[in-house]
This record gives structure tokens, C-alpha cells and sequence, in this order.
């Protein structure tokens, strides 16, 4: 509990300065309202932003989800096998270097307006980072791991799951604390091309209308989700870390 | 000259003519290995053969990079040689090997690092199948054996590298294989613990009867725990000579100390010197 106070003490000091400018420097509401004004309007339009935070949460744990599944299946696939490899490499150097957040537009003319374009776009973007450290985590056992795994007669599938799958879990974990954020990225930008729903949809209705309040209040309820999730991961690869070694996990992230 | 210096038969390997491969522990002849390298292939072992009695401990001891690791990877078959036979147990390596008819300790103490010590141990029994004959020393009777009693949960990185190598000597022994094969097991750990370690060894070997194929390019501690030396020479390797020990088991590391042993040790590390 103090080390959350302790963590939470240079944000509240943040919104201090940021409260003490708003009054003394007469910055006007529509260009940034003061953290009291947000909390205001966060507690009066609750029903509103619970309800599209809904939508949001939806199409970001969905994106996150799948991308991490299709992602692991993937990793493990290729390692698998080198065939699989070839086939799939070309089509993920490609698929990387597109501008997944200019797909949008194309997923909102295929899917229409509901949540499913988000979702994809949120899953295109979480995807790689996940797929490229699983990779990294199941390919890199030190050979002489393999080799003791061989002279004690273990196989194929053995090797997977007892040194391959635990090996590359302190690489997983870091990636998906990523994968989690740009999903949330994804949802984001795939609300703003077009939607009628969603905290993504609240902020270009605050935009449009000049309430800037509300702009700020989606973006303080998108701001927590994250950090929940953030949060949550983290918890897991803390126990992760209690096997694995401290810091093991956090040298490990590819980035990508 | 205090002493008269004795010479010993430093024999060229006998033909293992009279040896009958099914009633050894180990049984190699006319073993070739060579290695795909820059224009062609590098030869790296040339017509081993080996002989090794039930219950005896043999060392092999030649220079860094003659083979010696690799003529231990064939014995346990994790290399399989072009030309040559090899009988372990009386079956071939591969089978050998699921038979559980070795333990290996390598020189690395590689152990999974997610595991505790004990889950280590415990290892090699998970992977096969169950035996019939479920083996003499449970995982937790060997982590004591090896002086590792209230280290059972540790992980390897909060065990220092002795440990960690009594760790593997353990898990060698999980299973209760009649052969130990072990890789310089001792090179990495200071000469204190080498010593404890040795003591530890040939106590193991006195209370459980093993055949035991030890790697190492230390003389002294060949001749202090074998019954017999071979020595290896470089590229290609070949066993150059076989050496009697001629001290009984158990032996006690006062031993050092004895001038049969100093003359001997001497002879071996000038016999190495030529190759």
C-alpha cells in the first residue's frame, strides 16, 4: 500500500501544478480543463462514459486476446517447423512494415461501424510484438540444455513443453504488457475513423463540440483500463520472476 | 634421488579380442568420427577402441580439443560415429540410453534454471516412462548424499557452481544407471571444492558399485580415482596408452602423498607431453 503511495506521489504533485496553472494562468476550460474540472465531469457523465468504456474494453481485451493466441500459435508453429517458417516469414516482414493504423479506413469500408474493425486493427497491432518474442524465447535454449534433455532420452514434445515453453515465458511477458498497450492504441485510432460507439467516439464528439471536458474524461477512463491491464500482466510476470530470477524478464523484450 | 623411480608399462592398448562386448559395461571398436569442416571433413576420433569392465572407473585423459568429450557424446550417443561398434550395457547407445543405463555429468553443471534443486533431480524421472524396478535412492536420499540436505528448493542461480555440479551428479543418479559418464565435471570449481568433490565421488562409487567413464586433462585427479588411465592423443584423437592404477579401492586422498602415486602421475604427464 506504500509503495502504491509512493508511486502515486509524483502524479499528484503533477495534478497540483497542473490545478495551480489552470487558476493562476486563467487557462480557459475548452483548451485544458483543471483536474478537478475532469473529475467533475467524470462523476456527472458517468453513465455516459460507462457505457461507451464498455464497447472500448470489449474491443480491446478481444484485440489483445487474439493477438496473443494467434501469436503464441504462430511462434510455436514456426519453431516447429521450418517449412511453416518460410511460408509465414515473407507475409509477417510485409505485414510489419505496413502502417497497420492506415488500414483502418479499409477495415471501417469492410466491416462497417461495429466493433469487429476494431478489433482487427487493435489485434494487427498487438500481434507482432508478441509473435517475435516467442519466437526469440522458444528458439534461444542454451544448446547444452538441449543436449542434456537428449541424454536423458526426453523427445520432441517433452523438450517443448518441460524447456522450449517455460524458457521463453520471462520474453512473453514483457511483450504482452506491450501487445496490451497497442492494443488500446488500436481500439483508439479504429473509434476515431468510424464508429458511434466507444470512449474513442466520446473524444471526437468532445473534439467536435469544443468539450474538451469530456474529451479529457474519456481519455482519464481509457488512461486507468490501461493501467488495470498494465497492472495485471505485470502481476504475472512478477511471479514469473520469483522462478526465474529478478530482472530476467525485463532484459529479455525484443523490440520491435 | 630419494627414491628409486618406478617405471610402469605404459601398454599400447590391448585388441579387445578376448573382450566379450555383451558381458562389458562398455564396449567400443574401431570407432571413427569425423566432423564436416572448411574443405572436407575434420577427422576427430580414429579407431578407439574401448574396453570398460562392469564396476571399473576408467579416465581418459588427453589435451584440450584431442576428443575426449566427444568419444564421451559417443559412448552416450548423442554423436553417432561413420564406422565403428559400440555396446553399452549390451545394446547399442541409442538404446542404452533409454534403458537408463547411463547417467552423464557435464562439464557446464547445465541445469533448467526455473526449476528448484530437487526438480532437477527429478527430472531425467519424469522424462521416461516409469521403470519397473524403481531405482535404490529416491531424489531426496541423492540431494543428501551429495551434502545438499535443506537445498532441496533452491533454484541453481542461488546455489554456488560446487553445489550446482553435486546438483548434477545427483540428477546422473536419478535413475540409478549401473554407468556414470562424466565431462571434466570438476574443471570449473576451485581446487578446495575439486577435492571435497573427489572424496564425494569415490565415496558414491564405493557405496553404489557404478562403472564410471571420467573426462578430465587432470592427471592427478585421473590417477587418484580410476583403476585404469587411458591417455588420448590430438587430431585425430586415439587412445595412445592404457595405465594400471595399481592402488584398491576405496582409496583415501592421503593417497597423493604416496610416491607410487607422484612417479606415476609424473609418467602419465610426460607420456602426454609427447603427444
Amino acid at each position: 500500500m506504500l509503495a502504491l503511495l509512493k508511486k502515486a506521489m509524483p502524479i499528484a504533485l503533477f495534478c497540483a501544478i497542473w490545478e495551480a496553472a489552470c487558476v493562476v494562468l486563467k487557462i480557459p476550460n475548452y483548451l485544458i480543463p483543471s483536474p478537478h474540472r475532469v473529475l467533475e465531469k467524470i462523476v456527472e457523465s458517468w453513465p455516459l462514459l460507462y457505457a461507451h468504456s464498455l464497447t472500448s474494453v470489449a474491443e480491446i481485451l478481444l484485440g489483445f486476446v487474439l493477438a496473443s493466441v494467434c501469436a503464441l500459435v504462430c511462434a510455436i508453429a514456426m519453431v516447429h517447423s521450418k517449412r511453416i517458417e518460410a511460408v509465414l516469414e515473407p507475409f509477417l516482414v510485409v505485414s510489419q512494415v505496413i502502417p497497420k493504423v492506415a488500414l483502418a479506413p479499409l477495415f471501417i469500408i469492410w466491416f462497417g461501424h461495429g466493433v469487429l474493425p476494431k478489433i482487427i486493427i487493435a489485434m494487427m497491432i498487438a500481434f507482432f510484438p508478441v509473435l517475435v518474442n516467442a519466437v526469440v524465447g522458444l528458439r534461444s535454449v542454451d544448446a547444452e540444455i538441449i543436449e542434456l534433455m537428449d541424454s536423458i532420452a526426453a523427445n520432441r514434445r517433452q523438450l517443448f513443453w518441460r524447456v522450449r515453453l517455460p524458457n521463453s515465458l520471462p520474453y512473453i511477458f514483457p511483450a504482452l504488457k506491450v501487445a496490451a498497450l497497442l492494443s488500446i492504441v488500436g481500439a483508439m485510432v479504429g473509434e476515431f475513423v468510424g464508429s458511434d460507439r466507444g470512449l474513442g467516439y466520446l473524444m471526437i464528439i468532445g473534439d467536435v463540440n469544443l468539450d474538451t471536458d469530456l474529451l479529457f474524461a474519456a481519455l482519464v477512463v481509457v488512461t486507468a483500463f490501461g493501467m488495470v491491464v498494465y497492472a495485471i500482466i505485470e502481476a504475472f510476470e512478477r511471479r514469473i520472476e520469483s522462478r526465474y530470477g529478478k530482472g530476467e524478464s525485463q532484459q529479455h523484450l525484443v523490440t520491435v | 634421488m630419494a627414491h628409486n623411480v618406478r617405471r610402469f608399462p605404459l601398454a599400447t592398448p590391448s585388441a579387445p579380442a578376448a573382450a566379450d562386448p555383451l558381458k562389458a559395461a562398455i564396449s567400443l571398436a574401431g570407432v571413427d568420427l569425423s566432423f564436416p569442416g572448411e574443405g572436407g571433413a575434420v577427422k576427430v576420433l580414429s579407431s578407439i577402441d574401448l574396453h570398460v569392465e562392469k564396476q571399473e572407473f576408467i579416465s581418459i585423459v588427453g589435451r584440450s580439443g584431442c576428443g575426449k568429450s566427444t568419444l564421451l557424446r559417443v559412448i552416450a550417443g548423442l554423436l553417432t560415429p561413420a564406422v565403428g561398434d559400440i555396446a553399452v550395457m549390451g545394446t547399442s547407445a541409442a538404446e542404452a540410453r533409454l534403458y537408463r543405463s547411463f547417467g552423464i555429468v557435464f562439464q557446464s553443471n547445465v541445469m533448467l534454471p526455473w526449476l528448484t534443486a530437487i526438480q532437477n533431480v527429478r527430472l531425467p524421472l519424469e522424462v521416461v516412462p516409469k521403470a519397473s524396478i524403481p531405482p535404490r535412492y529416491s531424489p531426496e536420499e541423492l540431494l543428501k548424499m551429495v551434502g545438499l540436505e535443506g537445498q532441496e528448493n533452491k533454484f541453481p542461480r542461488q546455489l554456488s557452481g560446487g553445489m550446482r555440479q553435486r546438483v548434477a551428479i545427483a540428477r546422473a543418479l536419478s535413475f540409478d544407471p549401473p554407468i556414470l559418464l562424466m565431462d571434466e565435471p570438476f574443471a570449473a570449481v576451485d581446487a578446495l571444492i575439486r577435492q571435497k568433490l573427489h572424496v564425494l565421488l569415490m565415496d558414491i562409487c564405493a557405496r553404489t558399485q557404478r562403472t564410471v567413464v571420467f573426462i578430465t586433462h587432470d592427471v592427478y585427479e585421473a590417477v587418484l580415482l580410476s583403476d585404469r588411465v587411458l591417455i588420448m592423443s590430438d587430431r585425430p584423437g586415439t587412445i595412445v596408452a592404457d595405465v594400471k592404477v595399481p592402488f584398491a579401492r576405496p582409496r583415501h586422498p592421503s593417497l597423493r602423498s604416496d610416491p607410487v602415486y607422484v612417479d606415476l602421475c609424473s609418467q602419465i604427464l610426460e607420456r602426454l607431453m609427447q603427444e
